[in-house]
């Protein structure tokens, strides 16, 4: 996507599971930058906290084991959103709130959002969240406002041993391309290049992604589907002629256009 | 550490052992990625599979307190396989030295060294000397074929450590045992280095500092120490937990590892005289001859104008202990017996963090007063309000000090590295919190003052302080002092060869001698200079000694003064300047082949000059020989000492040892990432309880379905000395281990948790028990015995 000088402006993430130690350093970064409170969580068999996403979670790291004795591994994965080129949250928000701005980040206009949940229902990853309190969609910002003033996202900022790289995204390609061809450590999974259009956020993975948890084929549902969704929610009355003649308009005369 | 950080990236291959870097010293794993990266292989030793087994190319898993018999085995591998660097082993450590004729090891005694008396549970180390000629030399045999050389008595000694037997007691996999004494043992080769970073995994055993001696032996074998990549790495639980123990902090030392002084030592020169090592072999630098100067500098920079020749510069003034051991353990069973009345605990919770947690608190009851440095209100601050505790019965008087945090004072800090850094202060303390440096210049105003009227030694030790900094202390004219300077013109030294024992000069510190010359603080430098290319960025802070980056530096180097790592040379002798290159070399002087007149032997440290393979110093035998922690599942296979022979046994243990009937399950404890130490700070900040909310406690699938436990399940867990709940984790990342052929289960249990703070949970130390190391007593929270069932 090329900026107003006409130069590409396209960023992206690294999420590099091999270096990854789950310090968790970007998940507390995340709420401190961001001012997110702490959740009130239990121990479930596991050091994964929170149990997910949220409202107040953007962002967790995902303790896998695999394999026993001593084939066993232990994976962890940062799971956040993802930010697609071609997003099925954007795609679907009938008030136009998802936009996709000049870093190729998916943005959630919180003015604009009426929290018909639509976003959460279908994104491909199971990111996206609607605050129960607000009525506001939430999910990873890609810390845009630090983007801004030339600063990485917090939790690149904090991850202390490099599993996280930031850049332009064709860089970053590059790099995630060639540690693939690093079998020293075993085979290792590039997961995002294409995916969705393309994903901002790209995974260097131990394990085939769907072994991790990750779609093989994530498609944006058919628009039918989505209608039924929305034709299903419980609307206020005044709102909902307006909601379903806006997603009308967008999911059919557009692609007939 | 020998060696600093960033050297860490250095090297071909990391040994993990009792340590859980990834989890417990996040940063660390910016450069063991690094060194990944280029290619070094990551090994981890490990009774459960930890964050840093998850990053590890090799993970063996091994039974809590059994890290002799492991490394034991990996020497014998290194041995038996010809894998170790032969020309430095006979040239820079004691290999080659003729050992007493009389002395026995514990393949002859079945488990002792000569000289034990059974009834002082003590060694007699007559007999573990070196044979001397008649000139006083060490005799020695470079071929290393003597059958009395110290060459040959290691081989004896660990031969009993074949891998069938270590595998039987450790319970590791032969496979995994022998890949990684393999893998290791290919860094002996000149070219590759190796580096075992090790924590308290290591150290909090009955056996714990012959756990490090096995890491040295090893190391010395395979030519690692003083390379780049190479070293043995103690890594730090706190920020500026070397600083502490350099300043003296240990109740054995005085600051620059100077020893306290003993009621025996009736004068300074007589205490001096037990001190100082003596030697007369010309190649062997023995740095300690200068113990005297350090001692001076010292008593003149606590005492001042008080301290002058005809009074031994105020040798007197120092107390003296008897008996001679305060140590941590030795404190409390002091105070539970009613014979310590008052008790300092700064930013410490032994009601958490202290061994036999509940016999701690029990005595805190027995004092008259207890002071409280801290943060928040601690588990220790608040003892009489503990769940169960009648405040009404309790007579001791609590004093809270709330103190500054570490950002809103200004201070040195030393990193484990020997990197002693200078942090500024970034906001001021909330409330009535005062620096640490304040509240102890208060405090020791205050006593001056009440003691002004009063005669007496006592009161001189007081009196006669020299604290010429007041109450709100200056912390760089602090520092200055700690440094030293010249008491004649009043300038500050550059080095501690300057340092005299005539009194002439001052110093808090020796080893810190350097670190605020005349041309400024050296602590606050921030040069980005980095000339050999190997991270040592010599212009960045300041490390001690000398602003020495790798330790034993001159073993890194053949005996013309050339590297053996080529690649990664840390100094090189400069035949045509006539001097060293590189890192500030361990001693200036010449290579043994280019100077043999001026030349001295690279372990400076040391009053032979060589690393010691056989080290006649420990109280507990030249060479470390495997027991089993004072609570186990089994008999000691290797022989018929059951624990640790010159282990202390403090009366709160005497005949209190959990036996393996009634709990058959061993135990660990441990940290996790997300909370610090007893969670004094940690368990005050909700993102961090978020993440780790309560106490657990991991287990296998195999004993969870033996004792029908699932995840999330409520357990008992139960020691000889308490009892306490927790949830459960039931996890593959833990495993039975097959021991001499019997199932043997572990468990784990983080001891973060106390009754106090935002996040409560039980005490995992309710359970760990009084016993210590030989040398250090420390105490054994590594291994211990309970039993578990579901609530």
């Amino acid at each position: 996507m090329p900026d107003k000088n006409g130069t590409r402006m396209e960023k992206a993430l690294l999420i590099d599971s091999f270096k990854c130690t789950a310090c968790r350093g970007c998940m507390v970064a995340c709420k401190q930058w961001n001012h997110l409170p702490a959740e009130s969580t239990g121990l479930s068999g596991s050091y994964e906290n929170p149990p997910s996403l949220s409202p107040s979670t953007l962002t967790r790291i995902l303790f896998q084991e695999i394999g026993t004795g001593e084939d066993l591994k232990w994976i962890f994965r940062k799971e956040q959103c993802l930010h697609c080129s071609q997003a099925a949250c954007l795609a679907l928000c009938p008030s136009n709130a998802i936009f996709q701005n000049r870093y190729g980040f998916v943005e959630v206009k919180a003015e604009r959002c009426i929290g018909c949940g639509i976003c959460q229902k279908f994104c491909p990853f199971k990111i996206v969240r609607v605050n129960q309190r607000t009525h506001k969609a939430v999910k990873c910002t890609f810390c845009v406002d630090r983007i801004e003033q030339g600063l990485t996202p917090a939790c690149v900022k904090t991850c202390p041993t490099g599993a996280l790289r930031f850049g332009d995204r064709q860089r970053v390609l590059i790099q995630a391309r060639q540690a693939t061809a690093d079998s020293k450590n075993g085979p290792r999974y590039l997961y995002g290049d294409r995916e969705c259009g393309g994903l901002h956020v790209l995974y260097l993975l131990p394990e085939p992604p769907s072994t991790l948890g990750l779609p093989e084929n994530p498609r944006i549902p058919n628009p039918f589907e989505a209608y039924a969704f929305l034709k299903d929610c419980s609307w206020p009355s005044s709102l909902r002629d307006k909601v379903l003649a806006l997603a009308e308009e967008k999911y059919f005369r557009h692609r007939r256009g | 550490m020998t060696n600093h950080w960033i050297d860490i990236g250095n090297s071909d291959c990391i040994l993990i052992i009792g340590s859980n870097a990834a989890e417990n010293h996040p940063v660390s794993f910016k450069w063991v990625t690094q060194a990944r990266e280029k290619g070094a292989t990551l090994i981890c030793v490990d009774p459960r599979f930890t964050r840093t087994a998850a990053k590890a190319d090799l993970y063996a898993g091994l039974r809590s307190g059994t890290d002799i018999a492991f490394v034991g085995g990996m020497i014998r591998y290194v041995l038996d396989h010809d894998l170790y660097h032969r020309e430095y082993v006979a040239e820079y450590t004691n290999a080659s030295f003729l050992i007493d004729p009389r002395y026995q090891g514990p393949a002859e005694l079945n488990g002792l060294f000569s000289g034990y008396d059974p009834l002082e549970r003590r060694y007699d180390k007559t007999t573990w000397g070196y044979q001397y000629d008649p000139a006083g030399l060490p005799k020695r045999d470079k071929t290393l074929t003597d059958p009395q050389c110290v060459f040959q008595l290691l081989k004896k000694h660990f031969a009993r450590y074949d891998p069938e037997t270590v595998c039987r007691i450790t319970g590791t996999s032969r496979g995994q045992f022998e890949k990684i004494c393999r893998v290791y043992g290919a860094t002996g080769k000149p070219g590759k280095a190796g580096t075992i970073l090790y924590a308290m995994g290591t150290t909090q055993h009955t056996n714990g500092t012959q756990n490090v001696r096995t890491y040295a032996i090893l190391q010395l074998l395979l030519g690692n120490m003083g390379l780049a990549g190479g070293g043995i790495n103690a890594l730090r639980g706190e920020n500026n937990v070397q600083g502490s123990t350099d300043s003296g902090l240990l109740y054995d030392l005085l600051p620059g590892y100077l020893k306290v002084p003993l009621q025996s030592d009736a004068s300074l020169a007589a205490y001096l005289e037990r001190v100082t090592p003596k030697t007369k072999d010309p190649l062997s630098a023995n740095w300690w001859s200068n113990y005297p100067k350090y001692m001076v500098s010292l008593l003149k920079a606590w005492y001042g104008p008080a301290a002058t020749e005809n009074n031994d510069f105020g040798f007197h003034y120092l107390p003296k202990p008897s008996p001679a051991n305060y140590s941590h353990i030795a404190l409390f069973e002091a105070m539970a017996a009613g014979r310590i009345k008052g008790l300092f605990c700064w930013g410490q919770n032994p009601v958490v963090g202290g061994p036999n947690a509940d016999l701690e608190l029990e005595a805190l009851k027995r004092l008259d007063w207890l002071a409280v440095a801290d943060l928040w209100e601690t588990e220790t601050a608040g003892f009489w309000k503990a769940p169960g505790v009648d405040p009404a019965g309790i007579k001791t008087e609590v004093f809270l000090l709330p103190a500054a945090a570490s950002f809103e004072k200004e201070g040195s800090v030393s990193n484990s590295g020997r990197w002693v850094q200078w942090r500024y202060q970034a906001v001021s303390p909330p409330g009535q919190a005062k620096s640490d440096g304040e509240m102890i210049s208060r405090l020791i105003l205050q006593l001056k003052a009440l003691y002004a009227q009063e005669k007496g030694p006592a009161s001189e030790s007081v009196r006669m302080l020299h604290w010429p900094y007041g109450a709100h202390p200056d912390l760089e004219k602090v520092a200055r002092e700690i440094n030293g300077f010249d008491l004649k013109t009043g300038k500050l030294l550059s080095g501690f060869a300057q340092l005299r024992e005539d009194g002439t000069t001052a110093s808090g510190n020796w080893i810190y001698c350097g670190s605020f010359t005349e041309e400024g603080n050296m602590m606050v430098r921030c040069g980005l200079k980095d000339p050999t290319g190997l991270g040592l960025y010599p212009q960045w802070s300041w490390s001690w000694p000398l602003n020495r980056r790798i330790l034993y530096n001159r073993a890194s180097v053949d005996l013309l003064g050339r590297p053996w790592d080529n690649e990664r040379p840390v100094i090189s002798w400069d035949r045509a300047m006539g001097k060293w290159q590189g890192d500030v070399p361990d001693g200036g002087y010449p290579p043994l082949a280019v100077d043999p007149e001026k030349s001295k032997g690279p372990f400076i440290m040391q009053a032979d000059g060589v690393g010691h393979l056989f080290g006649p110093g420990l109280g507990d035998g030249p060479f470390p020989e495997s027991y089993e922690p004072w609570e186990s599942p089994i008999r000691n296979i290797l022989s018929a000492v059951q624990y640790n022979p010159v282990s202390i046994l403090w009366p709160s243990e005497r005949g209190r040892q959990g036996s393996a009937r009634r709990y058959p399950i061993v135990a660990t404890t441990y940290r996790v990432t997300e909370h610090w130490q007893t969670g004094g700070m940690t368990r005050n900040l909700p993102w961090l309880n978020e993440l780790m909310p309560e106490m657990f406690l991991e287990l296998s699938e195999e004993l969870g379905r033996e004792k029908g436990i699932s995840n999330g399940d409520r357990v008992l867990v139960e020691s000889a000395r308490g009892r306490i709940q927790a949830l459960a984790i039931v996890t593959r990342r833990l495993r039975p281990f097959v021991i001499d052929g019997k199932v043997i289960h572990q468990v784990g249990l983080p001891w973060h948790w106390g009754y106090a703070g935002l996040s409560k949970g039980a005490r995992a130390n309710t359970l760990t028990s009084h016993m210590g190391d030989a040398n250090t007593s420390i105490p054994e929270y590594k291994a211990f015995l309970c039993n578990i069932r579901k609530v």
